[in-house]
């Protein structure tokens, strides 16, 4: 298997292992079947003809029919169980089919009135098509393994000649073979120029085998082919992986390529930049000033009892930074009186210059109580130097 | 070939063909898990990279335009009042002392950002035992140099002696290099 899997891959499939059974083991018998049968309907009808024709029970037969759907008659072939030998039987478990040797030639189109000649090594069977272009009767005959070559001869003639004149004969120099080009719709055999095709619902019914163990063949075949799907579905995954890492080698080299455009560029655009972020820090050191000491005087109010602040409450810390708001002043207090803070907060709410002001409590114990205050005033409410600076320490 | 190959494996024996699988299975799994991690990992620094190379982009278009704006700032600064990193450190001390405050120290390091033809300084400064009218001079004298100095950050202290501040200052100042 391992010696060399690419010759054995390129070497196509073999054919299916066939097991053609002497001819003269089998009796046929041609049946009817009602018109517009099912192939259900036509099974249930040749058993049930068979049953009828046969002196041995169906289980102690191995029997198989050939018919194709639209047809008024089927072809039944049937051997007695016991003409095969323990041995025999088992070697069939390995075939994908097991039928007489004619049975293979039954899916011939040969014209109407033609006669197939088959010979065997102790017979030679003649299959006649009948007007309808279907094979309508089969005959074998015994030869005995003794019999000279003159014997056989004339013994032919005989057997053509009874078979009814004016006919075509083709003679087979071998027994039919399966071809390698079948697929799971369609079973082919080749003898000579004479090509034998079946679709799998027929080649299946002339199966000789136990039904019922070709019942489970079938079901253990759908299974594998189910297995095979699926193992085709992950080995062709694994190809478009294998196709997806090529384009990623692609792609990285695509990549690599932007990557170095970008490094190359960077020089230039961080030079670009850091112009373009300075340029507006110093025009904002014209037009956008941090005005703690404004917005404080906002706070407070503008005479020297600083008005608008309740005397209770004291300025422990006051902070503007541009990183937190140009806007933003943030003030940590503590208070005599809580009650006043939230007064204090309405009276900056309902200033026309601030946009929000929030207070919250640090620690609160008794009439004591530290807070931290945020002011946010309305861009561009305040200008520098706009009003009297805080006239004395908040 | 893939007919020679469906054969092969239909002739197989049961647990040969499940042990095919799932060594398919398990390359297929471990390869695939391989995969669209590296292809996310892929995927996502190309979609940087092109976010770069766009912003990139848009800074070479806007060059001139910056430039150009850049040099109008500059044209409307006087060369002679900016102040290098040396000189922010020796006038703010002197505005503060000229405005009555004394105890004038610098905090941490000078900070500098130097680009085309700009450069801003930036010194912080700590102010101890700093009363309410010298405060207001300085704070004045700083706003008069706007906008060749400006305030970063202020924060004020008062401790309990409501008299006396302690004042943190940070100040940039503005250089014309070229």
């Amino acid at each position: 298997m391992c010696a060399s899997p690419l010759r054995l891959l390129r070497s196509g499939p073999p054919p299916p292992r066939a097991a053609l059974l002497p001819d003269a083991q089998f009796f046929t018998r041609r049946v009817a079947v009602a018109p517009g049968a099912t192939p259900a309907e036509a099974a249930s009808q040749i058993e049930l003809a068979l049953e009828a024709l046969s002196p041995f029970p169906l289980t102690q037969l191995y029997y198989g029919w050939f018919w194709q759907p639209g047809q008024g008659h089927a072809l039944v072939f049937a051997a007695y169980r016991r003409r095969f030998t323990t041995e025999q039987t088992n070697a069939w478990a390995e075939a994908e089919i097991v039928l007489p040797a004619f049975a293979a030639l039954l899916g011939a189109a040969l014209p109407p009135a033609a006669t197939v000649l088959l010979p065997g090594t102790d017979s030679l069977t003649a299959v006649q098509w009948g007007e309808g272009g279907e094979p309508t009767r089969v005959e074998t005959l015994a030869l005995a393994p003794e019999a000279g070559e003159e014997e056989r001869a004339r013994r032919r003639e005989e057997f053509v000649r009874g078979l009814g004149g004016d006919q075509t004969v083709i003679e087979l120099a071998d027994t039919p073979a399966a071809d390698a080009s079948f697929t799971d719709h369609e079973l082919t055999f080749r003898s000579g120029d004479v090509v034998s095709r079946f679709p799998a619902s027929v080649a299946a019914a002339m199966d000789v085998r136990d039904k019922a163990e070709l019942a489970l063949r079938r079901g253990a075949r759908r299974r594998d082919i189910l297995l095979w799907r699926i193992a085709l579905g992950a080995v062709a995954a694994l190809l478009l992986l294998g196709i997806g890492e090529v384009a990623l080698i692609g792609a990285r080299a695509w990549q690599n390529v932007r990557l170095r455009q970008v490094a190359a560029q960077k020089p230039v655009v961080d030079r670009i930049a850091g112009i373009h972020t300075l340029t507006n820090r110093i025009e904002d050191f014209a037009t956008k000033r941090l005005l703690p000491l404004e917005m404080l005087t906002q706070l407070v109010g503008f005479s020297q009892d600083l008005e608008r602040k309740p005397a209770e409450i004291l300025f422990t810390r006051v902070a503007a930074d541009q990183a937190a708001g140009l806007n933003t002043l943030t003030i940590e207090a503590r208070t005599t009186n809580p009650a006043q803070v939230n007064a204090y907060e309405a009276t900056l709410r309902a200033l026309p210059t601030v946009l929000s002001a929030d207070a919250k409590f640090g620690q609160v114990g008794g009439d004591r109580a530290t807070f931290t205050l945020t002011v946010v005033f309305k861009p561009d409410a305040l200008k520098p130097n706009a009003a009297a600076p805080v006239a004395k320490a908040p | 070939m893939i007919r020679r190959a469906r054969a092969f494996f239909l002739s197989r024996a049961l647990r040969e063909k499940f042990l095919l699988l799932a060594f398919i299975g398990i390359g297929l799994l471990w390869w695939a898990s391989e995969y669209s991690r590296r292809a996310a990992a892929f995927w996502s620094a190309q979609r940087a990279t092109t976010v770069q190379l766009t912003e990139q982009a848009q800074w070479i278009r806007e060059r001139a335009a910056i430039e150009a704006t850049a040099q109008k700032t500059a044209g409307r600064l006087d060369r002679g009042r900016t102040l290098n990193g040396n000189q922010l450190v020796t006038t703010v001390p002197r505005l503060a002392t000229d405005a009555g405050l004394k105890n004038v120290q610098t905090f941490g390091g000078l900070e500098n950002t130097r680009t085309g033809q700009f450069a801003v300084h930036s010194q912080e400064f700590v102010i101890r035992n700093v009363d309410w009218e010298p405060l207001l001079k300085f704070y004045e004298a700083l706003q008069q140099r706007s906008p060749y100095i400006a305030i970063e950050r202020f924060v004020l202290q008062t401790p309990n002696n409501a008299a006396q501040h302690t004042l943190n200052v940070k100040v940039t100042s503005v250089e014309i290099v070229q």
